[in-house]
């Protein structure tokens, strides 16, 4: 064992050093439980644009049949309840497509792979804003945070790792600053830590009782089962589509 | 300063997870998903509870649960469902519209057009409930408890076993079995239930070819109703003749015969009683043979 010149440490500095130790912990539970967090919505949102693009596509459909029967039945019967229903009809027609086929039916479906999972924790670890020294850190963490969940969302890890060296390049050195300042600090960054892994929770728990949370439930519980729901629903809808066109023609035979 | 710091950076940060939390409990898409999932996981489990109980039945030896578990295997469903039921009555009364008579051209034409639509729709919800269902169709399973019931004296098993060799439907097709299915159903007296569709009004024509009175007089009043004097003539004719119908049913004939006859030139009579002499003569050669 080489000798060593130990000096013993002060009360504070115990404290820092056993904070120190906590405030790595602390990283590492939340880097973990963001991952978790932004799996869990990746996953959501994936289900839900294969959801929109196979089954609300179809919804869309029906609401425009629905749409070109009650504007017939308006035409033929122009009362003004009848009218009304037509313009409703249509107005819900355009909700439906807009909702079908916007941005969260873009959503990607991928599986993660182990490396965009490591990146996404060290970048949660290491620019997560609960760890901001000052407003100004605060601001440029919250930044840099925001792009690494779009980057994982997107499952991009070249961009995850170029948001990673950025942020390595930027200011993230220590000033002097006095044992009892960086005390509060860190007691401050573990408090912050400690509020975001409950609100992080709490956001699970809301996730998980979403209705898409609900509906993905629902298909897995049926894929245990040999079956599909989402080729259900959409086997269920195409024959609502079919039994509205055939209103449709109908409608159209009476208006000659 | 803490606070302000922490719930501000909570709205900033979470921004993004809070629009998803948003957009999926909002989303009316994703609701109405949820509603027919919940809808089609409940039929689900009805079925798989009646088909349940439908199979016990069967085997222990309930000849109508063998029956009913026989047709649900052949055609892959159970029950119709309630939108069929719906448009299968208004079907019956759009289909005596277009063939009654009555009407100008355009107005026949467009009744067309409506049955014509009623068809698409019956034949959508028949392939729903087909899927929603989810019976796999088993042909061989159910050519073995369509064989159980008609081995208990169940008629409509004995006649759809007769469909099933005349066509080829999961047994080696045999005409001559067929038709042994079909007349020993039709000398049981299996008169009813034949009215149900196209396939219904053909099994009646063969049990009327095969000679059961009261099939041609059935077969005889739809040639009636469907405006086919000719037809009508010679079934009523011959179910009269027979003299095995039932009083009421003999009262019904005779009066229909009397309207067809009203209603038809002494042209068209003497041609209808030629059809008919025509007939007899091709069922006497092949007896003979």
């Amino acid at each position: 064992m080489s000798s060593q010149i130990t000096r013993r440490l002060k009360p504070e500095e115990e404290e820092i050093l056993r904070k120190r130790e906590e405030l790595v912990a602390v990283r590492a539970a939340l880097a973990e439980r963001e991952l978790e967090l932004a799996e869990f919505r990746r996953e959501l949102a994936a289900f839900e644009g294969r959801y929109l693009r196979q089954v609300g596509t179809l919804y869309a459909e029906l609401d425009e049949w629905k749409a070109r029967i009650a504007e017939l039945k308006a035409r033929l019967d122009p009362t003004v309840t009848a009218k009304s229903q037509a313009e409703e009809a249509r107005r819900q027609a355009h909700r439906t497509d807009e909702e079908a086929h916007g941005s969260a039916s873009q959503a990607p479906d991928f599986t993660p792979s182990p490396d965009l999972k490591r990146l996404f924790r060290e970048a949660a670890k290491r620019i997560h804003p609960d760890f901001a020294k000052d407003d100004a850190d605060l601001d440029r963490r919250t930044r840099f945070m925001a792009e690494a969940n779009r980057a994982y969302e997107a499952g991009d890890a070249e961009a995850l790792q170029r948001i990673l060296d950025e942020y390595r390049d930027g200011a993230d050195a220590v000033e002097g600053e006095g044992i009892g300042a960086e005390l509060i600090r860190i007691i401050r960054q573990i408090s912050r830590a400690k509020d975001r892994l409950a609100a992080i929770e709490k956001e699970l728990a809301e996730l998980r009782q979403s209705e898409v949370a609900l509906l993905k439930k629902d298909a897995e519980d049926r894929a245990q089962a040999g079956g599909d729901l989402l080729a259900e629903l959409s086997a269920n809808v195409s024959d609502k589509i079919r039994i509205a066109k055939a209103d449709y023609e109908v409608l159209i035979a009476q208006a000659g | 300063m803490h606070e302000e710091e922490a719930g501000s950076r909570v709205v900033r940060v979470g921004n993004a997870n809070q629009s998803i939390v948003l957009r999926a409990t909002e989303s009316p898409l994703i609701a109405r998903g949820r509603k027919d999932a919940l809808q089609i996981a409940t039929q689900l489990t009805v079925l798989s509870d009646r088909l349940f109980e439908l199979r016990r039945q069967a085997e222990q030896g309930d000849r109508e649960a063998q029956y009913e578990l026989a047709t649900a295997l052949r055609v892959g469903y159970l029950e119709r469902n309630t939108v069929e039921a719906q448009s299968d009555g208004s079907l019956m009364d759009l289909l005596k519209l277009v063939l009654a008579p009555e009407g100008t051209d355009a107005e026949r034409d467009l009744k067309r057009k409506r049955l014509e639509a009623l068809k698409l729709r019956r034949a959508a919800s028949e392939e729903a409930g087909r899927r929603l269902r989810g019976i796999k169709q088993d042909l061989d399973e159910a050519v073995e408890w369509l064989r159980r019931a008609a081995g208990q004296g169940h008629l409509y098993a004995l006649s759809d076993l007769g469909d099933m060799y005349l066509s080829g439907e999961g047994v080696e097709q045999n005409p001559s079995v067929a038709l042994r299915c079909y007349s020993v159903a039709a000398a049981d007296d299996l008169d009813h239930g034949y009215w149900d569709g196209d396939c219904g009004a053909h099994m009646l024509e063969r049990a009327a070819d095969l000679g059961h009175a009261k099939s041609r007089y059935l077969h005889g009043a739809n040639m009636h109703y469907l405006c086919k004097p000719i037809e009508a003539h010679m079934w009523l004719s011959l179910a009269i003749a027979s003299g095995k119908l039932e009083p009421a049913d003999q009262l019904d004939a005779s009066r229909r015969l009397a309207e067809v006859r009203a209603r038809i030139s002494t042209d068209l009579v003497a041609q209808a009683n030629s059809r008919m002499l025509e007939w007899m003569r091709t069922l006497e050669f092949a007896s003979m043979k």
